[in-house]
């Protein structure tokens, strides 16, 4: 890995990775894989990590050379908890929190005046914090070094995917390198490779999609002044025309600030770096000097794949679901999508769980990425109200807002990233889908490493009495050490109960002891099971 | 029996913001006010007493009294 000179206007030095030619190239041999991931994204790499770590043979497909979509142009920015506690699993949650800006305040204001704060500091017995602001190409580039590290999944730069062909039990890819093409086979294909996706393209995959009129500018700025590590969002600013505006901290001292433009505003005036200088002035007042790092104008959509898994191809994140970014939700979402996938496709690859396992990736995360379409198109509508009745039917919530808890409640800038419920799943038992926070067990380890430990498998934690499990059953007995009283507050769980814990912290079910071993059979979708569906 | 209250309530704040967002959106617009003072009425009749409501109305016109007006 090389560092390049500095790009310029991005005002970032961001690492160059060589392209990669694979032996297949020269031989012209088809080469075989069991996973293929197409696209090097958060959501791919997260993926490359997980299936590193549970010994799952893959390779990464990347058309670029360098993190972040085309460099430092990429715009997540906040990560929530749930992401954070998959990067402890992963190990790279340690430089994510050293690099980026840990939060826990949100305030909306109005004018002058804060009308709603919220602080989710201190919510669970999570040992990490409810949020880090950190611009997404380092998170994407401490996976890849982490990738790296571990050894076990090539990350392929350079590698575009040009042709696609489904089978029953794999996936064709034709891949062209600047060496030249080769062809790949892999029993799965995961197509992570964002809003637009090529390979969703080309199999002419139904999509349905919204578009937004709704036109923002982001014009992140470089610049010290004495502001608090909080996320502030005004409604309407007055130094903006009274329209919204985003103030979060990032990496670097650099701030996102991001601005609502007017619905007849030209994209590309709104882009010109003295216009964008002027708004950042406005906003910062006169004495304080800035550095613009990257101004870039965006409009959002909300899109939707009717499914998920297509027979042994995947999508996910971006490629499968876009919402408006005002929660944060489609990178975090993004992530648990991997974090959903990686065992069930561990598991199914290594023949312990049937392949219908894989049929609850798509059942979980596209219920998931409907519900954070639906809450973040809440906040898009607030955000820019369509009627005279809806502008007046805001003002006087806001209003109220002023005066009265209540009225808060109706304020929406944005309901940050949660973890989703998972209903409707085969993958969930009784008094199971939800997620458990990442707290540290009696022996002071992280319930996350405590299941990385089983390689992949299901965590049966139990109060009194062992249950018996099958030695051939993915998962193991543990005595529940629990010194937050967290789990058993959130589970409920009583003596001769088991709780069933997935490997991505969900609470899978929580049934009598005597249960636990028929349960895991039926959440690993066994053949018998997946024979009948 | 219902008391004058200004805590949170809602079950889901948005859901019921943005249902009265889409229901105007799908009216005329010289139907929005009539809309929202049937609404009015239906709500009231869930809360039925008097007092509540009173105080409830009382609230709602503070602001537009004029000694309140700067």
């Amino acid at each position: 890995m090389s560092r390049a000179p500095s790009l310029g206007t991005t005002g970032y030095d961001l690492p160059v990775f060589e392209a990669v030619v694979p032996a297949a190239v020269a031989s012209g041999a088809t080469e075989r894989r069991t996973v293929a991931i197409v696209g090097g994204g958060v959501t791919g790499l997260t993926l490359a990590a997980d299936l590193s770590l549970r010994g799952v043979d893959a390779v990464l497909l990347d058309d670029d050379l360098t993190v972040g979509v085309r460099g430092a142009s990429s715009r997540g920015m906040c990560y929530a908890q749930k992401t954070l506690e998959i990067m402890d699993g992963l190990g790279v949650y340690g430089p994510i929190r050293d690099k980026g800006v840990v939060w826990s305040v949100g305030r909306t204001l109005s004018g002058d005046d804060v009308i709603y704060e919220f602080d989710r500091a201190g919510d669970n017995g999570s040992l990490q914090p409810p949020f880090v602001n950190l611009q997404q190409f380092y998170l994407e580039w401490f996976l890849v070094e982490r990738i790296v590290a571990l050894g076990a999944v090539e990350p392929r730069w350079g590698n575009k995917v040009v042709g696609i062909a489904l089978a029953s039990d794999h996936v064709d890819l034709e891949v062209e390198t600047p060496g030249g093409c080769y062809a790949l086979r892999a029993d799965w294909v995961v197509d992570a490779t964002g809003a637009g996706s090529p390979l969703r393209e080309m199999l002419a995959l139904p999509v349905e999609a919204a578009h937004s009129v709704d036109r923002w500018c982001i014009c992140d700025a470089r610049f010290v002044k004495e502001l608090p590590a909080e996320r502030w969002t005004w409604v309407n600013a007055p130094f903006n025309a009274d329209r919204a505006v985003w103030q979060h901290p990032m990496a670097d001292n650099v701030w996102r600030l991001d601005y609502q433009l007017g619905p007849d505003a030209d994209p590309a005036d709104a882009a010109d770096s003295e216009t964008a200088r002027a708004r950042v002035r406005a906003h910062l007042g006169p004495d304080t000097p800035f550095e613009l790092v990257w101004v870039g104008p965006w409009q959002y959509r909300a899109q939707l794949v009717e499914h998920m898994v297509h027979g042994r191809l995947i999508l996910a994140g971006d490629a499968a679901h876009v919402m408006s970014p005002f929660g944060a939700r489609g990178g975090n979402s993004g992530i648990h999508d991997a974090d959903n996938l990686g065992w069930k496709l561990a598991l199914v690859t290594q023949g312990r769980a049937g392949p219908a396992l894989v049929e609850t990736y798509h059942r979980e995360r596209h219920a998931a990425g409907a519900e954070n379409i639906r809450v973040t198109s809440q906040t898009s509508r607030f955000l820019a109200p369509e009627s005279d009745f809806e502008r007046r039917l805001r003002e006087v919530a806001i209003g109220l807002a002023r005066e009265h808890p209540f009225g808060r409640a109706l304020v929406n800038t944005g309901r940050l990233s949660l973890p989703n419920r998972y209903t409707d799943s085969p993958a969930i038992g009784p008094r199971g889908g939800f997620c458990l926070p990442n707290v540290a067990l009696g022996d002071g380890r992280s319930l996350a490493a405590t299941l990385r430990d089983l390689g992949t498998g299901f965590l049966a934690l139990y109060l009194d009495d062992a249950p018996e499990l099958p030695a051939a059953a993915p998962a193991r007995a543990a005595k529940l050490d629990d010194p937050s009283g967290e789990i058993v507050r959130l589970t409920r769980l009583a003596a001769g109960e088991v709780l069933l814990v997935r490997p991505d912290l969900y609470c899978a079910a929580v049934v009598p002891a005597a249960e636990a071993a028929r349960t895991v059979e039926t959440l690993c979708c066994s053949l018998a099971w997946a024979q009948a569906a | 029996m219902t008391q004058f209250a200004t805590d949170p309530r809602f079950e889901d704040a948005d859901r019921f913001y943005h249902g009265l967002v889409e229901a105007s959106a799908a009216l005329a617009e010289d139907k929005r006010l009539d809309f929202s003072l049937r609404l009015i009425l239906l709500l009231a009749s869930q809360i039925g007493e008097d007092a509540v409501l009173r105080e409830c109305i009382a609230e709602a016109a503070r602001p537009f009294n004029p000694e309140n007006m700067q």
